[in-house]
């Protein structure tokens, strides 16, 4: 049995996978810098977003107007990156709830999902000094069927009427029916998602929507932590990086001798980076 | 301690499941990637247990305490009784020579899944057609010309609805429909999936290496 392969590096191990190693390690090492730059008090400027800057907004109208603040943290498992991102930002939601002395409904959706969500509702509670003012029954685990789920939020928002709806994490087909319905409400409405095509529709119904990497971004930008912000600073300077790759890579694609050229300089045809098997 | 178990079993899964994508399958890392996979279902079945303790639990206290009460009732009947159904009278026996024909559940089948074909599947249909009309509420918002950017959204919306029906290709809005969705349409689709590709893989780093820990609490 081979223990680790990656070290007889031969013909048969895909290129692709080599090139991927060595963009991870230098993204790796831009993160890492930039969050120990953060840790020794370099300043770290983050542009305002403002589906995050309304957050603080949204959870003092639900306190103003004496009703629960609703966190859907979308209906993927815990194994989508999504979901952690959302358990991440929901316990800076609910410490914030929780110091305002305002309660927030989670209902979630994957059996699994649901303890994760009540720790962590309940550690931020214990985080802002009211361990008492959580309570076991406002997160729930409603179904694991997709519209039985959604039958069940849009249900909470018609009967308990939450002044405020945020939506973090993976949604599929039911983003508008929520979104929607919490618009009927008359909800302030803020969601996040990474999935591309479920976008428009949380334009479209909500306040505010952090898109793609905002989702990501939402956890240092919410706590303010220097780590944190330093991370983030590190992962725009890759992506900055791999701007130009992806315009060199236009550039070999558009150059019809480029490729040839490359493969005879290389020994390895440009495309052949981005095949993995 | 309540921390630290949970960060260096965070470190030592993370970092096992990013090497196992560069070595091979048939290594003891690649095998013991998989093998973690496995235990992550058996995890998700006791976890089952504690989501329908939960639905119980609410469920009982609000009817005990006249909220919701009768939707509360029929969830529990319902609950219990596709439980008992499952659990007392199986859940394979007969479906193997059914399943669909023709978009209808025919032959011999148990009362299990009778309930999961002619009430939860119907049901779930119901819920997914309601969205058309939440489709057209929303795009009689989103299409309001507000602004310029809103303008330029209701034109384009407009081309690509023309570019769908027969009539397009006498005025020419299939070509201009065509280019729409995949020029300007993929590249603002791709910078999207890009961002977000990088916010995962920094958002790993910083679970992985505990930078990020807020979720396990106790910060302050």
């Amino acid at each position: 049995m081979r223990l680790l392969s990656i070290i007889t590096i031969g013909e048969s191990y895909p290129v692709a996978k080599l090139v991927m190693l060595a963009l991870m390690l230098i993204f790796f090492g831009l993160v890492l810098y930039f969050t120990y730059q953060a840790k020794k008090g370099r300043e770290i400027y983050i542009r305002p977003i403002a589906g995050l800057s309304a957050m603080n907004e949204a959870v003092g109208r639900a306190t103003e107007m004496g009703r629960p603040v609703l966190y859907v943290p979308g209906i993927a498992d815990m194994d989508d990156i999504q979901t952690i991102a959302s358990i991440v930002i929901l316990s800076e939601v609910a410490k914030l709830a929780a110091s305002y002395d305002t309660r927030i409904i989670v209902p979630t959706k994957t059996p699994i999902v649901f303890p994760v969500a009540e720790e962590t509702v309940r550690n931020a509670h214990a985080d802002a000094g009211r361990p008492d003012a959580f309570k076991k029954d406002d997160v729930r685990f409603l179904s694991d069927d997709q519209f039985a789920f959604t039958a069940g939020v849009t249900g909470i928002m018609l009967r308990e009427k939450p002044a405020t709806n945020i939506y973090m994490g993976a949604f599929w087909a039911e983003s508008l029916i929520l979104a929607e319905t919490g618009f009927l409400a008359g909800a302030i409405q803020i969601a996040g998602t990474a999935n591309v095509s479920q976008l428009p529709f949380f334009v479209a119904a909500c306040d505010y929507t952090l898109i793609g990497e905002e989702l990501y971004a939402a956890s240092a930008y919410l706590s303010k932590q220097p780590q944190l912000l330093g991370s983030l600073k590190g992962s725009d300077a890759a992506k900055l990086l791999w701007g130009g790759i992806i315009l060199l890579g236009v550039l070999f694609a558009t150059w019809p001798d480029m490729e040839a050229k490359l493969e005879s300089a290389f020994g390895f045809r440009f495309a052949d980076l981005f095949i993995f098997n | 301690m309540r921390r630290t178990v949970p960060l260096v079993i965070t470190f030592i899964a993370g970092v096992a499941m990013i090497t196992s994508f560069f070595v091979y399958e048939d290594t003891l890392l690649g095998q013991a990637a998989s093998r973690v996979k496995e235990w992550g279902i058996i995890i998700a079945a006791f976890a089952v247990v504690l989501g329908t303790g939960n639905i119980i639990r609410i469920s009982l206290h609000k009817a005990k305490r006249r909220e919701d009460r009768p939707y509360k009732i029929v969830l529990l009947v319902c609950l219990f009784l596709t439980m008992a159904l499952g659990m007392f009278l199986g859940i394979d026996k007969g479906i193997r020579a059914t399943m669909f024909n023709g978009g209808h559940f025919e032959g011999e089948y148990n009362p299990f899944y009778w309930i999961y074909f002619n009430v939860q599947l119907p049901l779930g249909a119901t819920m997914f057609s309601l969205l058309v009309f939440y489709i057209t509420s929303a795009a009689y918002r989103a299409f309001r010309m507000r602004s310029i950017e809103a303008g330029i959204l209701l034109v384009t919306a407009v081309v690509v609805m023309l570019g769908q029906v027969p009539i397009s290709s006498a005025i020419g809005a299939d070509k201009v429909m065509t280019w729409i969705m995949i020029v300007p349409n993929v590249a603002a689709k791709r910078a999207i999936v890009m961002g977000a590709a990088m916010g995962i893989a920094s958002m790993s780093l910083k679970i992985i290496l505990g930078i990020e820990r807020s979720y396990l609490g106790g910060d302050s």
